[in-house]
């Protein structure tokens, strides 16, 4: 067997996971309608909030499509980024990660080339072919995938591999840093003003994260030489089950089954008290692991952890606004971001919920108490890591706005509507994450893409409007608010109470 | 030159608390003795009998050796391994057989503080007393 | 004789617990050999650094001659306690990009065993049952030529008379002269018959190196030595 056909065999291996079971040509084509129907929806709101003219729908709907390309990636890698089965086979570790990355970077192309058809189509129907800016940042945004992706490929090649090694943080920041790059190129667009041909900034951060994901392969190399992660893959195997089937590395730290003893005693009469109690009782049972997955570690440890990255979030964007001249568009975008990243975020806090219920199998099933409550109580404490950013971006407005202050150039009206976005935030997110999870535990795939367009596009909106809804919340009277407090209080609980009870069905007697 | 396919043994229990091979070279033996397996039959390789009896495949090359130096097996290289042409294999396998039996019988005796004849008498009686029991 | 798996002195943590402490060993070529302990004792462990894809955090091991690393995997078939194959092929698409990535495959090998273990290749990995999943893994180590074989639980999720099939399947495709296999298991019983030479480890160290046959000349099986060991 010469070198080149062993490498072959390799990659057919690693691109194979594209193709699995899972992933039928039907939801390969709903996935691509869907995320061309959700840029053209977010390009089309970006493009309108910005200015009259409809320029920018193009190229804001292609940014958009990036950014879901790593989903999608995600959803191609067979739902899971396992490493161990190509760990087993007698290759380097150099060259198992360049392979994987290499497979992850041709999808991720494949990606952009029909993006880039698709928002050329877009422009052809404006006429905006010609249009320098446009073509400008079109190219540019091009040219930033083609790095920018490169550095994803990375990252995704050895995500599985860097788990429970010292350097897992290197992911998670890994992750942050994509988010970061792709709302920083959003953002930009999204600016009111006339659109900018050149965009050497773009260039600059796509290829710092380029660099850095070279960095974590180099790392993942290491950590797959010496295998510390099959501890961790040890841990989290539900017995029989084979590698691919989801698993999100939050899963590993088994719940805490003295707290289940205490709180899950069936004797309450009462539904809604007794689903309260159930809900308490997985709470306190979950939020050890939903705050350290891979060990026991002191809480507050922990924490400080878990908070680490959002404060340094906040802190990069009260420097980049440190001198900004329009301090009240900054907190309305602060505010924004707050809202829309908190929905984001909470979204995945419910697929979380999910994994985790799929990781306890029919233990979760055979606990006698109400999987409503269960539910619930998983949910609620996934969801602390979104309190956890929408804290930090509240501090970081706060210590904005003392600045501002101490320069006589702070209003009242930005720090009540600071608040107001924090507490809608952390609510909202709360809402979305038990939603999510209720969704996604009833795999009905049909209805999921569906769902995630929307969810996808109600992150969207509280981006860009977030600002303005909290700003009408801290001028509306009174009785307007508590209105619309009472109406979406009373939706919220009816759209919840429906799905919750169809998830908890489907827990019962799972469609598989 | 084609080989008869060869000799395939019955399903043996054996005594996981007894050394194996010795347990497979004393049922071979027994085979031998009993005239079931003739002179020249060619016996199943050491992987297959492994496979078969699901031991070891140093357990069954152990069992081969031994018999093979008792002079009841010969192997032919790349042909396999036989039961031995040479005359008198068969009484040679019985008076191993007789001899193991005997030396059972003696370790009895010897722990009952018996002599060997008295108990041979004994078990005899005991026998024949059964028989009539059963006859009437 | 050569020895075709060597340990010296090897010793391993994970956050801060100790899980291998002052293995030595020397397992000789052709040799099958269990590696016997209750739950917790550090089998898979120490398989896992046989096979090179964990690395040890003191002493030294020796695979035919080689340290454990990648290039040794191409000697070396481990059959993993679980999980660790690809879920999303069927299992016959597995073994054609197995035939594929293993220089050593043997397609014959393959045949025989696909129609002893009666297997379906048409089913997806991620579907199959624990024992169907073990009865693929089993396949995937013992269709390759590779002289040393570790096999982590061969028998988890099969039933007795899948067991026995394995067994004699086992015998056979390893029966060929300088395959080494080493076993790590607790269900010695059923085991028992296939091994020359077991290894106790208890807590992390080798408690007892001994021959089957020793054991067996002193009345005992295997079993009941292994209960002399570990019960308290």
């Amino acid at each position: 067997m010469t070198q080149a056909e062993r490498w072959m065999a390799l990659w057919r291996f690693e691109w194979s996971r594209g193709r699995g079971i899972r992933s039928s040509w039907k939801r390969r084509l709903a996935w691509i309608l869907v995320a061309a129907g959700v840029s053209l929806v977010a390009g089309l709101t970006l493009s309108v909030s910005t200015s009259a003219s409809p320029d920018r729908v193009g190229v804001a709907s292609l940014s958009v499509w990036l950014f879901l390309g790593s989903f999608s990636l995600a959803s191609w890698a067979g739902g899971g980024d396992g490493v161990g089965a190509t760990a087993m086979l007698p290759y380097a570790r150099v060259t198992v990660v360049c392979v994987r990355a290499a497979a992850a970077y041709v999808r991720l192309m494949g990606w952009l080339l029909l993006g880039a058809a698709l928002s050329a189509g877009v422009h052809a129907a404006h006429g905006l072919l010609g249009n320098p800016q446009v073509l400008g940042t079109w190219l540019s945004l091009l040219a930033v995938a083609v790095l920018a992706y490169a550095g994803r490929a990375c990252v995704s090649a050895v995500l599985a591999a860097l788990r429970s090694s010292p350097y897992r943080w290197l992911g998670t920041v890994g992750d942050g840093m994509w988010t970061g790059l792709m709302v920083f190129i959003v953002d930009d667009i999204a600016k009111r003003g006339p659109l900018s041909g050149t965009h050497e900034s773009w260039m600059v951060f796509a290829a710092a994260y380029a660099a850095y994901g070279l960095i974590c392969a180099a790392v993942g190399v290491r950590c797959l030489a010496r295998g510390t992660w099959l501890h961790a893959a040890r841990r989290d195997a539900a017995p029989g089950r084979a590698e691919g089937v989801r698993r999100a590395p939050r899963f590993s730290r088994p719940p805490d089954h003295d707290a289940l003893a205490r709180g899950l005693e069936p004797h309450v009469t009462n539904t809604g008290a007794e689903m309260v109690r159930t809900a308490l009782a997985i709470f306190r049972m979950a939020i050890g692991r939903a705050l350290w997955p891979t060990g026991a570690r002191s809480v507050w440890r922990a924490v400080a952890v878990h908070l680490t990255i959002p404060i340094v979030a906040a802190l990069v964007f009260v420097m980049l606004q440190w001198t900004s001249p329009h301090l009240h568009l900054s907190f309305a975008r602060l505010e924004g971001g707050m809202l829309g990243g908190a929905w984001l975020w909470s979204m995945f806090c419910g697929f979380a919920v999910t994994a985790l219920f799929d990781h306890l199998g029919d233990w979760a099933r055979g606990w006698p108490v109400r999987r409503e409550g269960v539910i619930v109580g998983f949910a609620l404490a996934e969801n602390l890591t979104t309190w956890f950013w929408v804290t930090a971006g509240a501090l970081g407005g706060l210590v904005l706005w003392a600045h501002a202050a101490m320069e006589r150039a702070a209003r009242g009206a930005d720090l009540r509507e600071m608040l107001i976005a924090w507490a809608v935030a952390g609510l909202c997110g709360t809402w979305n994450t038990v939603w999510s999870a209720s969704v996604t535990l009833r795999r009905n795939r049909g209805g999921m893409s569906a769902w995630f367009g929307l969810e996808v596009f109600l992150a969207g909106v509280w981006f860009i409007e977030g600002g303005r809804v909290v700003a009408w919340l801290d001028s509306a009277s009174w009785p307007k608010v508590a209105g619309v407090f009472v109406a979406s209080l009373v939706l919220a609980a009816a759209i919840l109470a429906l799905h919750l009870r169809a998830a908890a069905r489907a827990l019962v007697s799972p469609e598989r | 030159m084609t080989l008869d396919p060869p000799w395939r043994p019955p399903a043996w229990e054996l005594d996981p608390s007894q050394p194996l091979y010795e347990q497979i070279a004393h049922r071979i033996r027994v085979e031998i003795a009993a005239a079931r397996l003739p002179k020249g039959t060619r016996l199943p390789s050491v992987r297959d009998l492994a496979a078969s009896l699901r031991v070891t495949p140093n357990t069954v090359m152990r069992a081969y050796a031994e018999l093979e130096q008792d002079g009841l097996l010969e192997t032919f290289r790349g042909q396999g391994t036989f039961v031995a042409r040479e005359p008198g294999v068969e009484a040679r396998a019985r008076a191993r057989i007789a001899r193991q039996a005997f030396e059972h019988v003696r370790r009895v005796a010897a722990d009952l503080g018996m002599r060997v004849e008295d108990l041979l008498r004994l078990g005899a009686e005991e026998e024949g007393g059964d028989e009539d029991a059963r006859s009437h | 004789m050569r020895a075709a798996i060597e340990c010296d002195r090897v010793g391993f943590a994970y956050a801060k617990r100790p899980i291998l402490h002052e293995i030595s060993l020397r397992i000789q070529a052709g040799e099958m050999v269990g590696l016997l302990g209750p739950n917790g004792a550090g089998k898979t462990t120490l398989l896992w650094i046989i096979a090179g894809i964990l690395r040890p955090e003191a002493g030294h091991v020796r695979v035919l001659g080689q340290a454990p690393g990648w290039r040794t995997l191409f000697h070396t078939a481990l059959l993993p306690e679980r999980g660790h194959l690809p879920g999303w092929l069927t299992v016959g698409e597995w073994f054609t990009h197995a035939r594929r990535l293993y220089p050593d495959w043997s397609e014959e090998s393959e045949r025989r065993l696909v129609a002893d273990l009666a297997l379906r290749l048409d089913r997806p990995i991620a579907r199959l049952s624990r024992g169907e999943v073990t009865r693929v893994g089993l396949i995937t180590c013992l269709a390759r030529r590779a002289e040393v074989v570790l096999l982590d639980e061969p028998f988890t999720g099969i039933d007795p008379l899948g067991r026995e099939i394995i067994a004699s399947a086992m015998v056979r495709e390893c029966g060929e002269l300088g395959r080494t296999v080493l076993m790590a298991t607790h269900d010695v019983r059923e085991l028992e018959p296939l091994f020359d030479r077991v290894l106790f480890l208890k807590d992390g160290s080798i408690a007892a190196d001994e021959t089957a046959d020793a054991i067996r000349a002193r009345g005992l099986s295997v079993a009941s030595r292994y209960r002399e060991v570990f019960s308290p």
